[in-house]
This record gives C-alpha cells, sequence and structure tokens, in this order.
C-alpha cells in the first residue's frame, strides 16, 4: 500500500533509505565520557551515553528522538551539530563527516545547523540585549553588512517569532520563559539553517505555553522547510510534530517508526511500556497499563545483550547473550529485539 | 492582566536608543549609584590632589626642618612632622602621585594579564589549562614579596620596575580567580549556544565568558589594589621602590614604625591609604551594580 504512493506527494511512508533525499545519516555513532577514579592510575571506567547508534534523517522530516532521563538523547543531540566530538562513528551531514571539518570549515558549517536547548533561562546570556543576541548570528556570519541591515534583519526575525521589534533593546531577563524561547528560536533560525536539534524546547515550560511555542516551531518548519530533529520525553508533543520516532535506552535504540504507526502499534516492548505509561483517559485503556520495575540501568555497567532486558516483561535467557540489533521489521519500522514473535 | 498591559504600556513608550555608547552609559550609572558616586568622587579628589601636589603642598617634601622634629599636629602642620622635621601632610600630598600610579597600573597590568590567562586556561581546557595553571601555582608557591623582590633585584630598583614586579606577582591570583569562574561558567548553556553559532573561540571568550566574570574581577582588584600600596611600601623599606626622599605612603608608615610614640606619622598615611582603598572599593561595588544591573 504504502509503496503505491507516488515519490514526492508525501514525505511520510518512504523508508528506503535515498541518499538524495538523507541530510543526516549517523553511522555507528557511540559516546563515552571517561569517569575520573580515585586511583592515580588511569581507570577504564567509562559512561556509555550514547552507543551504536544509526539512523538517517530525511530532507524536510521531523525526527523524534524520546526516551526516558539518562538515555543518552541530549548528547546525541549535541553531537549531531559537533557540540560534542562522538567517540566513534560518523555523523554525515550532507554527505559530508562533520568529524573530517577542521575548526574553521565547522565554523562555517554551523550557518547550516541550529540547535534550540531546553532552558531557555539558561540558553540566552543575561549580559546580553535580545538584539545582540540575534545580530550576532548574523555579524559572525557576515549575513548583513552594515548596522542598520542587521537591525532591521533582527526586528524581522522577532516578529517572524512573534514578539515585537521594539523587544531587540530588552535584556533576558525581562521576559517570560516562552518569550525567551521566542528568543531562543529567532536565533537559531537567524542564519537561515536547513537542519536544527530541538533539545527539549518546551518541556521546560508552563503547560499553557507549550503549544504556542510548538506550534511556532511547526510554522517555521513549514516555511522554511528545515529538517528538525526533535528530542523529548513527552510523547503527546512527539504525537504533534513528528513524521518519524526514535526511541533511546540506556544510550541504544530500540525502535525507530513512523509517527503514527510507533503509536498505534509499538513494536517493541519498551515502546509498549512507554505508550502504555502515558495517562489516558479511557478507563478499560487504563487497565493495560503495564508498569516497568526497577530503574534504568546503571550507564556505567549496562547488562550484557539487551540493555532493557532487565525490565522487560518478555525477557528469556538469550536476551542476555547478544545485543540485538536494530533490524528492518517492516518498510516503516525497524525494531532491536530477538523475541521476534512479540512482534506482531 | 493589569500587570500585564500596563507593563506591555511602559514597553511600549519611551524606549532606550538602540546602541547607546556603552561606556558613557556605564558612567552614567556609577555616577547615578549613590555610593559609587561618593567613591568616585573621592578617587578623583585624589588624583586631583596628586596632580597639583606641588601647588597645594605647604611645604617641600623634602626639606628638613631640625627645628621642627616630630611636631604633633597643630595649625602651623597640620598633620604634624616626621623624624626629620618635614611636613606629613605635604609628603602626603607628593606621596600620592608614586602611591596612586604603583596602585593603578600594578593592579592593572595583573587584571589584564591574569584575566586573559585565566579565561584561555578556563575555556581551552584540558593540556593548555594544565600547564598554564602549573605554572601559576609554581608562582603562587612562592611569597609575594619574595617573588617581588627577585624581580627589582633582577631588573633594579626604581619605580616602574616596582610596579612590573606588583604587577607579576599579582598575576597568579586574578588568574586562579577568573579560570575558576570560567570553568564553571563554560558549562552554561548560552556559550554552549554560542559555539553552536560558529563563533570564534576568542569572540565567544570576549563576548559570553568574560562579562560574566568581569564583576568579581572588579570587585577583588580592589581588595589587590590595597595590597599593592603595602607591597610597594615593603619594597621601598629595602630600598627596591622609590628612592628615597621621594615619599610614598607606604614607606611613611613603615618609617612611623620606629616612631611608635608618635602617632600621626603613621594615622595620617594610614588614614590616606584607608580612603583609597574604600573609595575604590564603593566604586567598584557600584560598577559591579551598573554592570550587573542588566540581569538582575
Amino acid at each position: 500500500m504504502l509503496y503505491a504512493v507516488p515519490a514526492g506527494l508525501s514525505l511520510r511512508g518512504w523508508n528506503m533509505p535515498d541518499q538524495f533525499n538523507v541530510l543526516l545519516e549517523v553511522r555507528n555513532v557511540r559516546k563515552f565520557f571517561g569517569v575520573r577514579g580515585k586511583s592515580v592510575l588511569p581507570t577504564a571506567k567509562y559512561v556509555q551515553a550514547v552507543n551504536e547508534v544509526n539512523f538517517s534523517v530525511r530532507r524536510g522530516e521531523v525526527f523524534s528522538v524520546v526516551g526516558e532521563s539518562g538515555s543518552g538523547k541530549t548528547t546525541l543531540g549535541q553531537m549531531l551539530i559537533r557540540l560534542l566530538d562522538p567517540s566513534d562513528g560518523e555523523i554525515m551531514f550532507d554527505g559530508v563527516d562533520l568529524m573530517t571539518l577542521d575548526d574553521q570549515q565547522m565554523r562555517r558549517a554551523r550557518k547550516r545547523m541550529q540547535i534550540i536547548f531546553q532552558d531557555p533561562y539558561s540558553s540566552l546570556n543575561p549580559y546580553m540585549t535580545v538584539g545582540d543576541a540575534i545580530g550576532e548570528v548574523l555579524e559572525v556570519h557576515g549575513i548583513t553588512k552594515t548596522t542598520a541591515e542587521r537591525d532591521q534583519r533582527v526586528d524581522d526575525l522577532l516578529e517572524t517569532v512573534g514578539l515585537r521589534s521594539a523587544t531587540s533593546v530588552r535584556y533576558p531577563h525581562e521576559f517570560s520563559g516562552g518569550q525567551r524561547q521566542r528568543i531562543a528560536i529567532a536565533r537559531a533560525i537567524a542564519a537561515n539553517p536547513e537542519f536544527l536539534v530541538a533539545d527539549e524546547p518546551v518541556s521546560a515550560l508552563d503547560v499553557s505555553v507549550q503549544a504556542q511555542i510548538l506550534n511556532l516551531i511547526s510554522d517555521l518548519r513549514a516555511s522554511m522547510g528545515l529538517t528538525m530533529v526533535f528530542i523529548s520525553h513527552d510523547l503527546a508533543v512527539v504525537r504533534h510534530i513528528a513524521d518519524r520516532v526514535a526511541v533511546m535506552y540506556l544510550g541504544r535504540i530500540m525502535e525507530i517508526a513512523d509517527v503514527d504507526e510507533f503509536f498505534d502499534r509499538p513494536l517493541h516492548p519498551y515502546s509498549q511500556a512507554l505508550l502504555s505509561a502515558v495517562p489516558t483517559p479511557d478507563i478499560r485503556r487504563s487497565k493495560q497499563r503495564q508498569v516497568l520495575s526497577g530503574e534504568i540501568a546503571s550507564p556505567m555497567s549496562p547488562p550484557s545483550g539487551c540493555v532493557f532486558r532487565t525490565r522487560c516483561p518478555h525477557a528469556i535467557e538469550a536476551c542476555a547473550g547478544v545485543v540485538p540489533p536494530l533490524e528492518l521489521k517492516s518498510a516503516t519500522r525497524s525494531s532491536a529485539c530477538i523475541r521476534d514473535d512479540l512482534l506482531k | 492582566m493589569s500587570v500585564i498591559s500596563s507593563k506591555a504600556v511602559t514597553l511600549g513608550k519611551a524606549e532606550p536608543k538602540r546602541r547607546q555608547n556603552r561606556l558613557l552609559m556605564t558612567l552614567r550609572g556609577v555616577f547615578s549609584h549613590r555610593l559609587g558616586m561618593i567613591g568616585g568622587t573621592v578617587i578623583v579628589f585624589l588624583v586631583i590632589c596628586a596632580l597639583l601636589a606641588s601647588v597645594i603642598a605647604p611645604y617641600s617634601p623634602f626639606t628638613i626642618n631640625y627645628t621642627a622634629i616630630l611636631k604633633p599636629p597643630s595649625l602651623e602642620y597640620w598633620f604634624g612632622t616626621d623624624e626629620l622635621g618635614r611636613d606629613i601632610l605635604s609628603r602626603i600630598l607628593y606621596g600620592s602621585q608614586a602611591s596612586l600610579q604603583v596602585m593603578a597600573m600594578s593592579i592593572a597590568g595583573a587584571l589584564v594579564i591574569g584575566s586573559a590567562v585565566g579565561l584561555v586556561a578556563g575555556y581551552l581546557g584540558g593540556w593548555v589549562d594544565e600547564v598554564i595553571m602549573r605554572v601559576v601555582d609554581g608562582l603562587l608557591s612562592f611569597p609575594a614579596i619574595v617573588l617581588a623582590l627577585a624581580i627589582v633585584a633582577a631588573l633594579g630598583p626604581s619605580l616602574t620596575n616596582a610596579i612590573i614586579a606588583i604587577a607579576v606577582v599579582n598575576v597568579p591570583d586574578f588568574a586562579r580567580l577568573v579560570r575558576g569562574q570560567v570553568v564553571a561558567i563554560r558549562r552554561y548553556e548560552y556559550v554552549q549556544a554560542a559555539k553552536a553559532i560558529g563563533m570564534s573561540p576568542a569572540r565567544l571568550m570576549w563576548r559570553h565568558v568574560w562579562p560574566s566574570v568581569r564583576g568579581s574581577v572588579i570587585i577583588y582588584s580592589t581588595l589587590k589594589a590595597a595590597q599593592a600600596i603595602i607591597t610597594e611600601s615593603a619594597l621601598s623599606f629595602l630600598g627596591l621602590g622609590v628612592q628615597p626622599p621621594w615619599p610614598t605612603w607606604g614607606s611613611m608608615l613603615s618609617t612611623a614604625m620606629r616612631y611608635g610614640d608618635s602617632w600621626w606619622m603613621s594615622v595620617f598615611p594610614g588614614l590616606a591609604i584607608f580612603l583609597t582603598v574604600l573609595a575604590l572599593n564603593l566604586l567598584g561595588d557600584a560598577l559591579r551594580d551598573v554592570l550587573d544591573a542588566t540581569t538582575n
């Protein structure tokens, strides 16, 4: 059925990796953080924040990464725009491995990729006016030549994100959380990027403001043709904004699926548990709530084999033996679980 | 609701001009700050006294008068006379020239070099940090006065060399202070955000890291200024600073130690130092408040 959709009509439903269509490709990316021990000798202790992650993001889509705190999604997001260097693996942005760029090339490449942070209270420099904070992006990339031109563009950007242009002379502390996040967004889109990482952009905001900011992000994505990686732990938000969803657990991807498919029929036991934890007003469905026992395992000593097996209700002995690879289970979905019998 | 709308109204009118001269704005801020105003006035007064010492001083600071040795304060000698019968008020006025110079220039030098070193070490981290901070630790392990002595001894005694020595001695303190703060600030998301924009490290340090550090650096330097005067007096005492008979506040103080009964010999230079440091402190406080007014 899905193959019947003519190419180009809809971005959803494509799953065959199309090299012309892929903006970002993550290949076998790992990130280990060394843990400094008490001993003088270098210890071999590492936190495995991200482990063997593979996925690709197509142009124009919103690819959402979900997971509990500690699952490595923020670390992953920072590596996508090389705020952190991966310990291993490649991050191909428009066909170029970001790790092969030198400092200057990387600085130039940053024009094309931006990030919105979770906390708008710490992502804006308190010592800089809003106008300077946004204008700075234009200056760094030489987008505007004169001060007048710069100020005009700053005003335009502020209006684009729904703020009055007069706000450019104010300091961040004079704004509410929602307004600050708008400023952070204006700054992120100032250089007209193609790719945006949104790291929990609404989770620090009041619920009443979340929807406004989400709508703003959606609108900008449509009008600017942005490709986005949207990191979140809030499944309702993800369902609203994402085209595809990747579920992370303990630094590994458990499942990748189209958003509707994911919410209708999650395959991986962890995805199922996550979705069943979403509160539902339906009394019959709430009975089926599946509560995971225990805590997320320590990333310093993850379980052997499948990292989820210690909390998985369907775990069998074989799960401890091998790390299940992320495999294509259908045209639009991949999952990392050896219990294929469950994945129906 | 009414609160919100009234705020919107105030935001709407009387918008400040877009880019005013930062220095001018800061100065205006300091002078509308009451304590800053007091501190600033005192400093200006002291500087004028230093510049006009030859005009205002009632006596020559050098003329020895054996008929007026160790005279207590009187109408004739307001601040009394020293062990050679020289007028203390005149010596304080002339002494302020050297003392203020030593204070301002050595601390300014230490501030600039120390802050730059601390910024680079703290921001870049890794081996750069290790190398810089080990050198700084090495310098810190000398007692300040011993290090200053060694430097002046190597360069030769003079006012300029005393300033250089005091600056060098203070560099490690500033470097440590700044580095510590930078390491904390580096983790803030706005520093990450600035990096994500594609800014050069130099610009990032200057525009995004330094403004968060400068407040404490300013306060610290006003404290250090007092120490600079004392260090200078120690150098002068050992004949390595300003050469006698030229007076400095510090050397006047150290001479006064030998004449404990003549309280005026130590009290007045002491008061001069106290007043200067207090004024600097007030000014520093005001400066920090004004620079921080934008954040809180």
